[in-house]
């Protein structure tokens, strides 16, 4: 949360969605406003729709950096914060 | 592209732009009033996203603002959303790229307000998305 406030939330070329895999809507809601969570959500049910089907991963919890045109830029929670920062570094 | 879905994307690309609208909004029964710049609007699921003061960007159902309120998005909304975002790049435009495209659809995006997830809309443009996959348990 504190790296999302500190790097993400007012990085314009940067956003973090997190994309839920509780099939129970109710236990995904309690746990994100428990949190807190700032960042935008994608329920189980709009998973298709949202396009993220196809990067779903094998094992959560789990962090992909995916360039506006869908590719596969970094995966794992501390090389995609790395990434983002060095790719958006001029931008912010 | 029809009208309502330029109107749509217009509206999308000006959420996390300079000054539009700033008003006074008064709520629905006329007991509560706020400043705020209108930045979004979508008739289809009848909300309008506003930038307060402090910078917070709220999106919320038309049904909850007065009467006066109503009557200004309806008559001069899309009007000054439009007149905003004459000479807009369509670099900017979410609806040109893959990740975006899918996400600025209606429904796509919660984000938790309180104790409940509402809708939400991508307040950004951005090159990169952090994905995060998880669940509660």
């Amino acid at each position: 949360m504190k790296q999302y406030q500190a790097e993400i939330a007012n990085n314009p070329a940067v956003e973090m969605i997190h994309v839920s895999l509780d099939r129970d809507k109710k236990a995904a809601e309690t746990w994100a406003a428990k949190e807190a969570f700032p960042w935008p959500t994608v329920m189980m049910d709009k998973i298709k729709a949202s396009g993220f089907e196809d990067y779903m991963p094998r094992a959560v919890p789990n962090y992909k950096l995916l360039s506006k045109d869908g590719k596969i830029v970094a995966e794992g929670k501390a090389e995609v914060f790395a990434k983002a920062a060095e790719l958006t570094k001029e931008e912010t | 592209m029809n009208l309502k879905i330029l109107l749509f994307a217009a509206s999308l690309a000006l959420v996390g732009q300079g000054p539009l609208a700033a008003r006074t909004w008064t709520s629905a029964d006329g007991s509560q009033t706020f400043e705020g710049e209108l930045r979004a609007l979508s008739e289809r699921t009848k909300t309008v996203t506003v930038l307060m003061e402090g910078g917070k960007l709220r999106t919320f159902a038309i049904s909850l603002l007065s009467e006066t309120d109503r009557n200004f998005l309806k008559t001069e909304g899309h009007k000054i959303l439009l007149a905003a975002s004459a000479g807009e790049g369509a670099d900017d435009n979410l609806q040109d790229h893959k990740i975006s495209k899918n996400l600025a659809k209606e429904g796509i995006l919660s984000k938790i307000e309180g104790e409940s997830f509402a809708g939400h809309k991508l307040t950004k443009t951005p090159d990169y998305y952090i994905v995060y996959f998880s669940a509660s348990w």
